[in-house]
This record gives structure tokens, sequence and C-alpha cells, in this order.
């Protein structure tokens, strides 16, 4: 080997792909707790939720401060009719069984709590008109060399121009790799023979993070086919036995999807060699008495549309089922038994808890209801 | 007639001298058998007043066997030397020089007085070489007394020489060199043809001509009246000697312009090299006033100016993107330039149509004497260039391809998303020049580059620049001339996914302009000088053209509007020497701009910002109506005081017009840019540059002092609202907000361009700002304060130093500090929909870690014969030396509900190459 086929590569591996590492901004302002307002009205089961939280610094650890004690209520347009969503958890305001009629619109009004330093504050959302959305035509998934991709496909009315919104919940069921026969207990060795206490089997849910936004502007059908809504890298836990997802749909409006997608470019998708600026995101909900003070999240509604999707492992390529027989080692059992309590084994062996005990991986031992099989 | 006879006995020889008064005439005797010279020169010494002068080194292998018999001492050393190539002289003091190849002169030639006395001795006639050859030319023109003019017995009043300077070695033109005479001290640089035009007292003068490296000479005129001389102008053969500009030391102190960098090829190749290849645009960011928003972009910001406000012209040709590759090379091959001149400020009226700079390079003509060829290889590319003339003297070509092999690089490397990407480029160059008569030249020139990726992702990036240009110029007379220049400049670039059927798509854009122009120049007398012209382009733009790419897209087809402008100028500016103090430049350029049809305007409610809602109406426009016209004067201005102690101090004001932009929401100059011609709604950018500066040299010019301030104001500049859309955006007035910005700075520049060190230092402070004030609270940005543009960089240092060990052997250390251009920042984090979210600052809030990086070169070339096959030179560079990962840009992503930022450095390690140069 040459000395420039030697320093070519590094040339070109420097150049190209750069380099990455943890940014800390050095003085980014960290005393900014402006109110987060995430809400929706779900016509589709006539329920409305409203999130309140405030914001918080970069470095913060743990959840977000939720808003609490405020007054939301739903107020109708030209009419004097107000819903009150009252709090059912600290932050969350909610209420089934909603009366909302279609071809109105309707706004959100926040008045938060007055406490002894702060007075209490009035914030309105811009009055939106709920639409339905049409029912997902299907969700597709297809093994690739790396993962599984999973798109939706969905169509609108013709002559029209589409925006979509989806959200995605993901349900899995998982096996260990032994199935256990014996358990310690108290310093002796139990024999399983119930299935409800063998615990190779879970169930883990997921909630989407990503914002998937789509729409038909450049196209002359209002026709999504192969949206990509998420790739499932192959050495998933998610693809160990039976894998689930849930798409949720919603139409919006352009502005509404101006703002998810605009939202997604400052906080998804930066970083490019070519990506735009980030920017201010413009929310829809303002203070009433002081336009400039910043307000987050967005407001909205429609009916929601859904379609639920399974894959078993087994119709999967062959190259899917990874072998952990070698990360799975069965070692004797061995020192005192009262000091291994509540330890699985297999035929008198121990494996790696992770091996023989769902659990540890995170998942729960009940089945969810809607889980067939 | 007295007689001395002396006997010597040495081991093997004898020796009899008859020394008489008159040394001539001694006579030797004497017996020598295989003496050493040496010895047989220190029994001469002995016995006769004769004193020898030799270097053994040529003696060492001569022995001397004689039989002297009462024989002169030119007898005997004739019959000594004969047969070697020693020759002798003997000087009236007794002295003997014995020399190799040639004879020492040691009195006037025989008969020089012509009293018809001729020495019996015949003078030795011996071959000179090529080097004393040339020597003796030069020494036999400059010795010479040309005579200008018909002769006349009136010396009184003044007369113009006018001429081309030419290099002597491949007949091409040398440009910006200095042809002056010292008393008193009146001077003229030479055009981009090599030609001048110089008004001198009539009289006899001695005209010097010097430049860069080239071998400064001379010429003794007779001046009588306007005549013409060219002169020829040697290389100096031996490159390391000048390293560094040396830039007629004086011209920085003595000419009218300020603001100006001018840079030749030689001095360009020294500097350390970030990938092996020598970059006209990264040497000219070492220097004061020049940024750059990020290593790996070409995009120049010139005094606090956007990157699209610099007029960059390859042979006159308007380039719009000068960058290979992501912006890592420029699209100049450093093969075929002879040089480049960038204005900064007291830009001249020829040029107009960019706010802050004129960036003009340009290509070589083509050796007009032999053939030759020249290359490089290094890490990532390979070159060739070939030229000689087609008609010896009179018509000469230059072909010159660049081309890279990063394709199979690519795809050797063990990244899968690398080796799943395509990244290639090329160039060509091809210049011809013939000369019909000393009278009219013609120009042409062609030039093509392309370029295409896939950055392992799924979208294909292609673009090419390609332009082409034919120049005449014809000398009417000494005082008088004129170029007629015409060509046309074509921009095309695409964007294409083929990743799911269904949506592959391919999305072109292209940008062409036809110019044609005239400008002339008339050397009226010793104080003034005239330059005026006309010009015209038609612009015609594509701003994307969406197409579906196979049967199975469901894309739609979209096209934006094409449109077209036509922009024309005239101008005429007046270089007037006041007093040999004093000196100024007035001109005025008078634009205009109209934005034509056909096109379909979209027309807004007014007393509304502009909005895609707020389109109450579309207007159409025929084929060549005009939509939007504009235009105006621009003033320039230029004034030069001389100080005693060569100094002087300068002031320049000059108004600037530009009827296209680019539109682009990132900082770079990216493949996917929109350029956009003024419109009804996007008015003319206008800048105005007030500029003072002082400059010094002392110790005989080898050091050098500039510092110049400047203040600059921009009209209509353009921003965007956030969130702006670009891209096949049918109404992009609504995405865009009018902003009026300033910059202003102060640039510090030390050089020493001689010795055995060399380099410069440069120190700038500057900043760049800009100002929203509109009437609607979508198009005000920051609340209508000023903010930093994206290109604020307020310090910039720059170190470049050479140091020469001998003359194969040198190296560069080069440094550079700034200032982190500002971005925009995230405040603080909340949640939405389950995940993370950011809240941004104000635009340009924040900057990035200032920029440091120090590079290191080695340069070695082959031994120094002039005669040679082939020269080579090998170059070892290693580009940030300290490894220091300067960010590229600083960026936050939300992952898993988390808000991690990151600092991405493209060259975050010391990156040595190794670079083959050769010539022949």
């Amino acid at each position: 080997m040459t000395w420039n086929t030697k320093i070519l590569p590094w040339c070109l591996i420097f150049s190209v792909t750069g380099c990455l590492e943890p940014y800390q901004s050095p003085d980014a302002k960290t005393d900014l707790a402006a109110l987060v307002v995430d809400g929706f009205v779900n016509t589709a089961n006539a329920s409305a939720t409203v999130k309140l939280s405030r914001s918080q610094p970069l470095n913060a650890t743990g959840e977000p401060k939720p808003e609490t004690k405020a007054i939301v209520t739903l107020e109708e347009l030209g009419t004097s009719v107000t819903i009150i969503l009252p709090e059912t958890t600290a932050g969350l305001y909610s209420k089934q069984s909603l009366v909302v009629k279609s071809g109105s619109q309707y706004r959100l009004h926040i008045r938060t709590a007055s406490l002894p330093n702060v007075t209490a504050r009035n914030y309105y959302s811009d009055f939106r008109q709920f639409s339905s959305s049409p029912a997902i035509d299907s969700v597709t998934w297809e093994a690739k060399e790396d993962g599984v991709q999973i798109y939706v496909a969905t169509h609108g009315l013709v002559n029209t121009t589409g925006y979509y919104l989806w959200t995605f919940d993901e349900t899995w069921e998982y096996h260990t790799f032994y199935n256990a026969t014996h358990r310690i207990a108290d310093g002796n060795v139990i024999t399983l023979t119930k299935e409800e206490d063998i615990p190779n089997k879970c169930w883990s849910t997921e909630l989407s993070r990503k914002i998937l936004a789509g729409n038909t502007r450049s196209l002359s059908q209002n026709v999504i086919t192969q949206f990509p809504i998420t790739f499932i890298p192959k050495a998933s836990l998610r693809l160990n036995y039976i894998y689930s997802i849930l798409v949720k749909q919603q139409v919006i409006d352009e502005k509404t999807f101006n703002f998810w997608e605009q939202l997604q470019k400052t906080t998804e998708s930066i970083g490019g060699l070519f990506d735009p600026l980030p920017y201010q995101v413009s929310s829809n909900i303002y203070n009433a008495t002081n336009p400039s003070e910043v307000v987050l999240g967005f407001f909205d509604g429609g009916s929601l549309t859904t379609e639920r999707l399974y894959i078993k492992l087994s119709e999967l390529p062959d190259d899917f089922r990874v072998d952990k027989s070698a990360s799975c080692p069965l070692l004797p059992l061995a020192g005192d038994l009262s000091s291994l309590n509540n330890t699985y084994l297999v035929a008198g062996f121990v494996p790696p808890p992770v091996c023989i005990v769902c659990t540890v991986q995170g998942g729960t031992r009940t089945k969810p209801s809607f889980w067939p099989f | 007639m007295r007689r001395l006879y002396v006997f010597l006995l040495a081991a093997s020889s004898f020796l009899w001298a008859s020394v008489e008064t008159n040394a001539q005439d001694t006579v030797l005797n004497g017996n020598f058998q295989a003496v050493p010279f040496e010895r047989f020169v220190e029994t001469l010494e002995a016995r006769t007043p004769f004193r020898f002068y030799f270097d053994t080194k040529n003696t060492d292998s001569l022995f001397v066997t004689a039989n002297l018999q009462n024989v002169t001492l030119s007898a005997a050393l004739d019959q000594v030397l004969a047969g070697t190539d020693l020759h002798y002289a003997i000087d009236p003091d007794n002295n003997v020089y014995i020399t190799q190849a040639r004879e020492i002169m040691v009195g006037l030639p025989d008969d020089f007085y012509n009293t018809g006395q001729q020495s019996t001795r015949k003078a030795y006639e011996f071959d000179y070489t090529e080097y004393e050859k040339r020597e003796k030319k030069r020494k036999a023109v400059e010795g010479r007394l040309y005579t200008i003019g018909p002769k006349t017995n009136s010396l009184q009043g003044k007369a113009t020489l006018a001429g081309f300077v030419k290099s002597a070695t491949n007949g091409e033109p040398v440009i910006g060199a200095s042809v002056f005479i010292e008393n008193p001290l009146i001077g003229v640089p030479t055009d981009a043809f090599g030609f001048f035009s110089i008004v001198l007292p009539k009289g006899k003068h001695e005209l010097k001509v010097k430049s860069i490296g080239m071998k400064s000479t001379a010429r003794q005129i007779m001046l009588y009246g306007d005549g013409k001389l060219d002169i020829d102008l040697e290389d100096d053969v031996l490159p390391l000697k000048e390293v560094i500009v040396e830039s007629d030391r004086e011209v920085k102190v003595t000419s009218l312009q300020m603001g100006l960098e001018r840079l030749d090829i030689k001095t360009m190749r020294q500097m350390p090299l970030a990938l092996g290849e020598t970059d006209i645009m990264k040497v000219i960011m070492t220097l004061p006033g020049v940024q750059t928003v990020g290593e790996g972009t070409v995009g120049l910001n010139v005094r606090g100016g956007a990157a699209n406000q610099n007029l960059i012209l390859f042979n006159d040709a308007t380039i719009y993107n000068p960058s290979h590759l992501f912006g890592f090379f420029s699209t100049f091959n450093p093969d075929v330039l002879k040089g480049v001149e960038l204005y900064k400020s007291g830009i001249t009226a020829d040029f107009g149509g960019r706010l802050s700079s004129v960036l003009d390079v340009r290509g070589r003509e083509g050796n007009l004497k032999k053939i030759t060829a020249s290359g490089g290889v290094s890490p990532i590319t390979g070159r060739l260039t070939v030229e000689g003339p087609i008609i010896k003297d009179k018509t000469s070509f230059l072909v010159g391809v660049r081309s890279t092999y990063s394709d199979w690089i690519l795809k050797q490397l063990d990244s899968k998303q690398l080796r799943n990407s395509t990244a290639s480029f090329y160039d060509i160059n091809l210049n011809l020049n013939h000369k019909f008569s000393d009278k009219d030249h013609l120009y042409a020139a062609a030039y093509i580059s392309h370029d295409e990726f896939k950055l392992g992702s799924d979208t294909t990036y292609n673009y090419s620049d390609r332009n082409a240009t034919l120049k005449w110029k014809h000398v009417f007379n000494n005082k008088f001339y004129g170029i007629v220049t015409t060509g046309f400049s074509r921009y095309d670039y695409s964007i294409g996914s083929t990743r799911t059927p269904l949506d592959a798509f391919k999305l072109d854009f292209s940008i062409g302009q036809i110019n044609a122009k005239a400008d002339f120049s008339y050397f009226a007398n010793s104080q003034h000088t005239f330059h005026a012209g006309i010009s015209t382009i038609n612009y015609q733009l594509s701003q994307g053209n969406l197409q579906p790419a196979g049967s199975q897209s469901l894309i739609q087809p979209d096209v934006i509007e094409k449109e077209q402008g036509q922009e024309s100028a005239v101008y005429i500016g007046d270089n007037f020497e006041v007093s040999s103090k004093i000196s100024l430049y007035a001109g005025v350029r008078f634009s205009m701009f109209q934005y034509l049809g056909p096109k379909n305007v979209y027309a807004y409610q007014g007393g509304e910002s502009k909005e895609a809602s707020s389109i109450i109406d579309t207007v159409h426009y025929g084929t060549g109506k005009p939509i939007a016209t504009y235009s105006g004067a621009e003033p320039r201005f230029s004034i030069r005081y001389s100080l005693p102690r060569s100094s002087s101090v300068k002031f320049s004001y000059n108004r600037m017009r530009q009827y296209i932009q680019v539109l682009s929401n990132t900082t770079t100059i990216a493949p996917t840019d929109l350029w956009k011609l003024s419109d009804s709604y996007i008015k003319p950018q206008v800048g105005d540059q007030f500029s003072i500066g002082y400059y010094k040299t002392w110790r005989g010019s080898v050091f050098e002092f500039s510092a110049e301030a400047y203040y600059k104001t921009i009209e209509n500049a353009v921003d965007f609202k956030n969130a702006a859309v670009v891209l096949m955006n049918h109404h992009v007035e609504t995405d865009i907000v009018n902003a009026n910005g300033k910059a202003y700075g102060i640039e510090f520049l030390i050089k020493k361009s001689v010795g055995k060190f060399n380099g410069w230092m440069s120190y700038t402070y500057s900043r760049s700002l800009l100002q929203t004030n509109n009437a609607f609270s979508s198009e005000i940005v920051n609340n209508g304060a000023y903010y930093p543009s994206s290109y604020d960089k307020p310090t910039a240092f720059n170190l470049v130093t050479n140091y020469k060990f001998n003359r194969r052997f040198n190296i560069s250390i080069n440094m550079t500090y700034s200032t982190g251009r500002p971005i925009t920042l995230p405040l603080a984090k909340y949640e939405l929909q389950g995940s993370s979210r950011v809240y941004y600052s104000e635009r340009n809030a924040y900057r990035i870690p200032d920029y440091f990086r120090t590079d290191f070169s080695i340069n070695m070339e082959g031994n120094h014969k002039v005669k040679k096959f082939a020269h080579s030179s090998w170059t070892f560079a290693i580009y940030n030396l300290t490894g220091r990962q300067n960010a590229y840009s600083i960026f936050f992503k939300s992952e898993n509900g988390q808000i991690n930022g990151y600092k991405l450095s493209i060259f975050g390690r010391p990156i040595p190459t190794i670079t083959y140069n050769f010539r022949f």
C-alpha cells in the first residue's frame, strides 16, 4: 500500500462526513418559562384534551412543570356557548362526550391561576373549524436489508389538496430466549407449571414522538402512497415476535400543516449542509393583553381515523431471526440458594435474566386488550 | 638587452628564464617531464615576474611535458595548454589568468581605436552559454538607444509612447507590470493585454520595466515624438526567489487604486492547501476584509456583503457558482490561471452589477513560442494543461482539464453511507488568441465546469457553469484603443430523486446571460486618461421546472414562469494626474434595468402584507414588454495624496447597483440557491461605500503597511420571513422582507515581500448589520432593530509566512482567526405531542465558537537547470495543523424526547496531503 492510498480515504472521510460532537450552548437563557399549550378536540370520539405546561431550560432534567389550576374553556364563534374542560390530572384539562357542532368554529380560552406574585392572564387561540379525516387506505410494510419500513397510504376528495398529520402508537409482543422451568423462592427451587408463572411473554407500547406531516400540493391527485411512517431496525426488540402499529390520521389545513412542518424543520431536520436556518415558530395562541408574550404550542381539532397493522416474525425474511444463544449462555447453578431469591432457572441452569425474564426489557406481562393473538 | 640565465633543477625538470625589463619579452628555457601544472607554475613564479591566477579544480589533472627553448610565455602556454579547454590571458602587469572554457579579456579589443594596428595573436573564439547569450542580448537591448518618433531638433513638449510588455519565454502579455521613468517619476501599469501608454517629456530617458516574477529591465529611449516600443521580459528562472507577491512594491503607495488586492499564481502556489490543490478562493480569504461563512464553502463575504454581491469574472465571463464538490474546491484550475484581482473599494466605472466586490480572474493565453504541458496529481484531483503556438508568435492555444477520482475513492470506503454516495466534477478551459497585427488582436475563451453528487441520501445534485467569450482588441493609435467583448454565461442546476417511483422527480433551474460590451481607453495627455464604454446583458432565468421522473411518478409537473431582463450601462471615467502629489479618478456609470415579459405578475391587496391569500389579480405582460424599469447613476470617485517618506492617503466613494440576487435561506452558496432578477416587488439593491486609507512603505519597500476604513450602506437587501419557502414558490415575493444594511470596518495589513522570510499579517474589525423597517409584523425581523447579518464576523486575523531555506526548499505557515458567525440559538425546551421541542432566539442573536486554524506546507522543487525535460515539484501540506475542531455549524436536534446540541466540524483533524506538480 502506497502512502497515497493510505491517506486518500482519510482526507475524504474528514472532508465529507465531518465530525459531530455534542455542544452545550454557553449562555442560552434559562429563565424563559413560557406557557405551552397542547390542545386537541377529537370529534371522532367527542373528546377534548388540553395539556398545559411551562417551557424549561435546555439542560433541565425531569418533566416540564404542569400549569395547574387554570380555567380552560372552549368558546364557539358567534355564540356565547362555552364548554369548560376540567383539570383531570395536574396540567391536563379534558372532557369526554363533548357536543361540538360541525361547521362551527371554536377557540380555546385559558385563564391561568392567580398566584400571590403572579396575576391571572388570559390567553386565546385562533378560531378553528374541525374537519373530518378520510379513512386510511392502508398501512403497509416492506422488509429492507437492514429493517422494516412502514408506510401509510390514503386519499382525499378529488380536486382538493390534502394536508395530513399522522401519529402512531407501537405495541410489540416479545418472548424471552428461554422458557423458565423453575424459580428460586425463599431458598427453595419451585417448579413452574402454570403459564402465568412463566415470565416469557411481554408487551411494550410506545407513542410516536416524530412529527409526520404530508401533503399532496405537488401531486395531480389528492393521493398519498407510501408515506414513510417509521423504520424499525433489524435488531430491534420490536421485531422479536409480533409487532403492531396503530396509525392515526388527521386532516389539517394549510396553516396547521405549515406549523407542524416548521416545527419539524427547526427541531428534527437541521444540521445538514444545506438545511435552512432555524427560526421562531409562531403559535396560534396569544396573550390577550400582551401579544408579544411568548406562547408555545398549538390548538386544533378534527376527527381521527386509525388503522392498525400487525407484523409477525414468521412473515419476515429468515435473516430477521436473531440467534441469541451466544448471548444467553447457560451457567450452572452455584452458591447459596437463599441469596438467589427470585432467580429463574431453565433445567437447572441459570441464564442471564434478560434471556429468561421478559420484564427486564421494560415490557409488561399484561396482554393489551386489543391484542388478537 | 640584458639577459639573465637561470638554471633550475627540479625533480624532473629544469628551466631557464631570461628576464628583461619588459616581462612580456622574457624568454623561457626548460625541460618538463610530467610535472603537475601547479609545480610548473611555482617554478615560473619563482624565476619570472609573472603571477598566475587559476582554479586548481580546473588544473589538477594537467601534467606538463614540454621542452621549452627560448620561447615567450605566450608560446609556452600555447604549447602547454594545447589540447585542453584551458585558456590564458596575460595583462600588462604580468598577471596570468588561466580559465576554463573561455579567456578573460585583459584589454580593449584589437584595433579598438581603428589605428590599423593588429596584434599577431588571434582572439580566441568560444561559445557563450545560453545564459550568457541572453545576458549579452539583454545588455545589447538595454544598452541600445531606441529612437522614438521622427528626429527633430525641438525637444519641447511631451509625446506618447505605447507598446506591449510580453514574456520573452512564451510571448504572453505581462499584466500589471510597471513601466516608468525615475526622473521625473512618471509611471503606468500595463493593462490586461500587457499594453501600456505613457506620456513623457520629449528627450532622453531610461525607461524601466518591473513585474512580479520577471526580471526587471530598462530601455534607453530618445523620445522625439509619439511612437511604439514593445518590451520583452525574461522570466525569472528561479521561481522560488520571488515567493510572495512582489507586485510592484511601490504600487500600493503610488497608485490611485485603493481596496485592490492583486495576486499572481506564483504566490498562490506557495500557500498551504486543504486538499492538495492551489485554490485562488482560499488564498483570497486570507486577505483583509474577505470572510467566508465556513470552510467547505466558496462564497466570499467582502466587507460585510453577501456572497452573491460579488461579481466573479473569469476571462470576462460571469461565473455563477465558483465551487466544486460542495465548495471544497474552487472551479478555477490553477494551471490555466495567470492571476486574480479583487476590488473591494474604489471600484472604477467600468465594472458594475454587484454591490460588494469584483473578482477578476484572468486565464493565461497560451505559450506563443513552443508547446508545453503542465499538471499535477493530488489525493483527490488530477489535472493536465497543454499550451503552445498554432502559428508561432501569432496564434496560441491553451487547453486545461481537471477532474476528480473521488467517485472511485468513495467506493473504497468502509462506511455504507459513503459507499452509496457519489461525487464527481470536472472543468475544461480552452483559450485561443490570435494576433493579426500589432493593432489587432483576437481572444477567445471557453469554459465548462460540471458537478454531480449524491451524499449518502437519495437526492442527486447536478450543476454546471458554461461560458464563452470572444474579445477583439484594436489599437487605433498610440493614445487610443478599444475592445469589443461578447459572450454568454450559462449556469444550470438540478435536483432529482428516485427513491420511491411514485414521488420520483427532477427539478431543474437555469440562468443564462448574453452580454456584449465595448470599452475604450484614451490616453489624452500626461495628465488625463479617459475610459469609456457601453455594455448590455440579457438575462433568461428559469427558477424551477419540476417534472415527474418515470411513468409511475405522480408528481405533477410544475414550472415557475421564466423571467427575463435587460441590464444596460454606459460609463465614462477619467484618471487625472493633478500634480505629482495628487491624482484622482472621477467616473460615472449609468445603469438601467428592465424586467421584461412575457410574464404573469400577481397583484396584491394594498395595505396588507404580501401573502398568497392577499393576491387579488394577475396581470399578463407580453413578450418584451417592460414590467418594471429601474435606472440610476453610479458615481465613482477616488483621490490619492502623496505624503513624504513613501506614504500616501487615499479616499474613495462608490455607488453600485445590483439587479440580480440570490434567494437562499441557507448561509452558504448552495447548489439549490435561487437566482432572481429584480422585479416589480423586489427592488434593485443599491450600495454606497466610503473608504479612506493610509499607505506606507519603508526600508526600500521591503515593508509595506496599509490601513483602510470603510462605511457602507445597502438599500433593499433581501432577507426572509420566518420559515420562508424559496423553492418552487410561484410568488416568492410573499416570503421576502426588504432590509437595509450597513457595514463598517477597519483593515490593517503589514507585509514583507522580499527576503528569505516574507509574508503578511492582517487584522480586520468589521460589522455587518441588517434592519427591517416594514409596515407589517410578518415582515419585521427582531422587532425592527438592527441585527447581525449571517456573515457578520467582527474580528479577523490572518498571518501568512514563508521561509526559504534555499531556492529549492521552502516552508510556509499560515494562521487564521475569526469571530464565529452569528446563529439563532435555542433558548428553551418544551413538550408538544409527546416530544421535546425547542424555542429559538431572535434571528442571529448568538455566535458559533471562534474559528482558528494553522496550516503548514513544505515545497520542494526539482533542480533548477533551465534546460531540462520536465520540471517537477512536490508539496507536502498539513491543513489544520492543530486539529482544532472548528465549528462549521451548531445545531440542535430533538431525538427520542431529548434535545441534543451538536457541533459539526468539517476539517476537524490535521489533514495531510501530498501533491506532485509537473511542467514540460
